[in-house]
């Protein structure tokens, strides 16, 4: 007639089956491939023997502690740069009303459109040893300019990059801040520039703190930047030299591939750790409050502020123009001349071969997956509790901060054998892709899920319907402007996507932004503009598909 | 039933409301609802302690308690979304036994109304219909009938962002009664609503769960809300059932030290009971108002509208106090006072009444018979 109620004899769950099934895969395609590095790192050089004589090679050859500081450097500097164009220009747009703002938006998230290899390309051509800017000095006015190669090239242009995401980050936590506290503040006596630093500042820091580390992560775990701006073995940072010794490996000494990108992984792991601990006591979100509505400057400042921010953006942009445009100029014997051809995009598609179609291909096979898993354990790991949920978030999370030349060589290493034979097929990259960008959506989808009431679904269910209806039919729309963002972001990394596939592609399984970036380092300028400007076309493309659908707004979010 | 088994006084209560079939008795299938022995933790906090429950079939059966003390635990087990450690379910003399939510066939009113935004009114009314595979036809008659019944019929077509938190949780009760459940749940369904609008709409839930006869539990920390719209009324404190009984008996024959406190504000005063006499504090005694219980240390409960400045034919008992502040509310002059053991004592007396002032010594006369006594553990003696 009647029992006990019992956990046990629930009927069964299919979000728990979704949560195994994702743990498996994601120990797979996330924690083997460390563990083999890890494991590739700790092997002697002349014994098959546990050992940490690559760790001792690594931190007292100069060869390798060169590549170290400079990865260092670069990165430090690559964030300062970002804090300083992406923080002003977060404070002025959602503090003022600029005329164009929306647009300055706009062209916000267009600098992000290309990967930074291809801004690191532009500023060749503009500072570089033929560049236009170095030939007009040169021959005009007799000034040798500051050489583009080497440490400062590389964090500009990682910077102007980056410097979105600084911007987008900050701007959010800008705009939660409930006003009445810099209004309590300025009611107390304080100057608008001391509320700032005592009120505003210390509760967006979190977020502050949050956009450098991606910045700084960005920028060391980045192989084209480094590569074309440091040419390659005369700069090395981690990230090439882990590259380079991979491809060197078979005969000097194995392993060190793996030592270096364990490194990198240690440097970027810790950091995450670090932040994590300093931020992690004192949260100072402050959700509700009255979301300030921006001020109308007085006219000059007006004017002032709105050329500055421009000019800014405008420079950051400067990459994106600098290669459309010299796509369509003739190239004669590496140089380019002062005259209108499509020549470029003859030569490119006569050697394009699958790239771009392979681009697209793979892309959008990844999305579709990114799209559909992120969703779901988006979901999974915000809205249930115990072990398996959290294991899931973080497996997931971890390839946030595996730099993408580390994982690809994880890759390469593993799935080369049985059980696997991945290496060399379409297959290989697509799940790269998949891996790298996935956390990207499972963070939109689950942070958007957190905002949607549980009774929601409560009363979907309560009303007679099954729990993987009810979230197809009432989380999925709900959930709908966190995925949207998340698609667009992980749309613009995944098509550009070079650090890991150039470790793992073959030659059918090449995708434009290799091609682009062989041209770039050791090709056809022309060639290499060229390939770079259809990818800047394409991502913008779809980027205004997904944008139209959802507006402007749900990019900034 | 071992909630029945405490000591007598809470078992005497339970019978005396509004002529409800009695709660006792060895043959749960007569009752609709019955919980038998339920306990859950969480961790190390016990939040239901073998409690014992029936409802009757179209009874209005109301949690009152305050925020921890588990009704809502209580409430969400019932629904399905949590599980019992222990205890057993029937409805209709079904086990709900391993049965998910969505197979209860429950309607539930949430207190955040939990509409679903991205649906219509008239969608989110038929949305629990359509998971029935209600023919198309009848969805459309029978939404609209519910949406009637709380006055939305011209919503139909709107969606939830142009509705009134009040308008919201009409969507939310026509939503969960158009299924026509066994059971309906209401989960402190007024609390995010004004004070006037709580008034009028736990008149119009009254009203509208006795035309449609749905058995109701209702889920509130609000005592008035409670006594307003209950035939019968649980008190839950710290996971247990301390008394179950009509309003009136709620009211006035409180099972529980912690019920008279809860409901009513009651005064608690230190007293003894000794030979056929209660000793406050202080020397003041008065008769025993029933049975001569055995001599031991007692809490004496008498309400702030129980006490006056002077003495008739009913108020024959006084308690010397001495005014603190005497603040006004209007009908009453509310006087805080201290008792002679130094306990504080708030007392409603007419604002007719000549005041006394801050620092004077009064008598409060009060009725013996409205004095209620509680043993040490908090029971009735």
């Amino acid at each position: 007639m009647s029992a006990v109620v019992s956990s046990s004899s629930r009927a069964f769950d299919p979000w728990r089956i979704v949560g195994i099934v994702a743990l498996a895969l994601l120990f797979v395609f996330v924690a083997l491939p460390v563990l083999a590095l890890l494991r590739q790192s700790l092997v002697g050089q002349d014994c098959e023997c546990l050992s940490v004589e690559n760790y001792t090679t690594f931190f007292t050859s100069r060869y390798f502690s060169r590549a170290l500081f400079n990865s260092l450097v670069v990165s430090t500097g690559a964030t300062l740069i970002a804090l300083a164009i992406g923080l002003p220009l977060a404070i002025v747009l959602s503090r003022y009303r600029l005329k164009g703002g929306s647009f300055l938006k706009i062209m916000i998230v267009m600098s992000m459109l290309s990967p930074p290899f291809v801004g690191a390309y532009a500023w060749i051509l503009l500072f570089g040893r033929a560049g236009f800017v170095t030939q007009l000095g040169r021959d005009w006015f007799g000034v040798s300019l500051p050489t583009i190669y080497g440490p400062f090239g590389i964090a500009l242009a990682s910077a102007l990059n980056l410097y979105p995401v600084v911007f987008f980050i900050v701007s959010g936590a800008l705009q939660r801040i409930d006003t009445s506290l810099e209004d309590a503040a300025a009611g107390l006596g304080r100057a608008p520039a001391a509320v700032f630093a005592t009120i505003t500042l210390p509760l967006v820091m979190p977020s502050l703190v949050t956009s450098a580390l991606l910045v700084f992560l960005g920028t060391i775990s980045d192989f084209g930047t480094a590569n074309i701006l440091g040419e390659g073995e005369r700069y090395p940072v981690l990230a090439t030299l882990a590259f380079a010794l991979y491809l060197s490996e078979i005969g000097s000494e194995p392993g060190m591939a793996a030592t270096t990108s364990m490194v990198l992984l240690a440097i970027a792991l810790g950091l995450v750790l670090l932040v994590r601990f300093l931020s992690g006591r004192r949260s100072v979100a402050a959700d509700g409050g009255q979301p300030r509505r921006p001020m109308i400057l007085g006219g000059r400042k007006t004017v002032v502020v709105t050329v500055l921010a421009f000019g800014l953006v405008a420079f950051a942009n400067l990459p994106l123009f600098i290669i459309v445009g010299s796509s369509f100029l003739e190239v004669k014997g590496a140089v380019f001349q002062w005259s209108l051809s499509l020549g470029n995009y003859e030569k490119a598609y006569a050697l394009m071969g699958n790239a771009l179609l392979n681009s697209i291909l793979f892309s959008l096979q990844a999305l579709a997956i990114i799209l559909v898993a992120g969703a779901m354990l988006g979901y999974y790991v915000s809205r249930f509790q115990g072990q398996l949920p959290r294991l899931v978030d973080g497996l997931v999370t971890i390839p946030y901060v595996i730099p993408g030349t580390v994982l690809g060589i994880g890759y390469a290493s593993l799935f080369n054998g049985p059980p696997f034979f991945l290496t060399g097929t379409s297959a290989i990259i697509v799940i790269v892709y998949v891996v790298r960008r996935l956390p990207y959506l499972v963070r939109s989808s689950s942070g958007i899920v957190y905002q949607i009431d549980r009774g929601l679904e409560e009363a979907s269910q309560s009303l007679g319907v099954r729990p993987m209806e009810g979230f197809l039919r009432i989380m999925v729309p709900l959930m709908r402007p966190g995925l949207v963002a998340g698609l667009i972001i992980a749309w613009l990394e995944v098509f550009n996507e070079l650090s890991a596939s150039i470790v793992l592609y073959t030659g059918a399984t090449r995708t434009l932004p290799i091609a682009a970036f062989q041209q770039a380092f050791s090709g056809d300028i022309g060639i290499a503009a060229a390939y770079s400007s259809i990818m800047i076309l394409v991502t913008a493309l779809a980027l205004l598909m997904l944008v139209r659908q959802d507006g402007v707004d749900s990019v900034m979010r | 039933m071992q909630g029945l088994e405490r000591p007598a006084s809470a078992g005497q209560s339970q019978g005396q409301g509004f002529g409800q079939a009695q709660a006792q008795g060895g043959r749960p299938e007569q009752h609709h609802v019955v919980i038998e022995g339920l306990a859950k933790r969480f961790g190390a906090v016990t939040v239901l302690e073998g409690l014992d429950l029936a409802i009757e079939k179209g009874e209005f059966l109301t949690l009152l308690g305050p925020s921890g003390c588990g009704k809502t635990t209580l409430l969400r087990i019932i629904a399905g979304f949590l599980d019992a450690d222990a205890g057993r379910i029937t409805v209709a003399g079904e086990t709900l036994l391993g049965q998910p939510p969505h197979r209860r066939d429950f309607g539930m009113v949430f207190q955040n109304y939990a509409v679903f935004p991205h649906m219509t009114v008239f969608d989110n009314v038929a949305y629990g219909l359509r998971a029935r595979n209600v023919p198309s036809a009848d969805i459309g008659r029978r939404v609209e009938r519910a949406l009637e019944r709380v006055r939305l019929g011209a919503f139909a077509s709107r969606f939830p962002t142009q509705l009134s938190g009040g308008q919201k949780q009409r969507v939310g009760l026509a939503r969960a009664i158009v299924i026509e459940p066994r059971l309906l749940l209401m989960d402190e369904p007024l609390s995010n609503l004004d004070a006037k609008l709580r008034i009028d709409m736990r008149s119009e839930i009254r009203l509208l769960q006795r035309e449609l006869g749905i058995t109701t539990l209702y889920v509130t920390h609000d005592q008035e809300e409670a006594l307003a719209v209950s035939d019968r009324i649980a008190v839950l404190d710290k996971g247990r059932m301390l008394q179950v009984g009509g309003p009136k008996a709620i009211y006035d024959e409180h099972a529980h030290r912690f019920v008279a406190d809860f409901i009513g504000n009651a005064n608690q005063i230190a007293a003894r009971v000794d030979g056929g006499l209660v000793h406050f504090a202080g020397g003041v005694s008065m008769p025993l108002p029933g049975a001569a219980p055995p001599a031991q240390p007692v809490t004496a409960t008498l309400r702030p509208e129980d006490f006056r400045l002077s003495p008739s034919p009913d108020y024959t008992a006084a308690l010397p106090v001495r005014v603190l502040l005497v603040s006004y509310l209007g009908a009453r002059l509310r006087l805080s006072c201290e008792l002679a053991d130094g306990a504080s004592l708030q007392a409603d007396v007419d604002s007719d009444a000549i005041a006394p002032a801050a620092g004077e010594t009064v008598s409060l006369w009060f009725n013996p018979g409205k004095v209620r006594l509680f043993s040490a553990e908090g029971w009735r003696v």
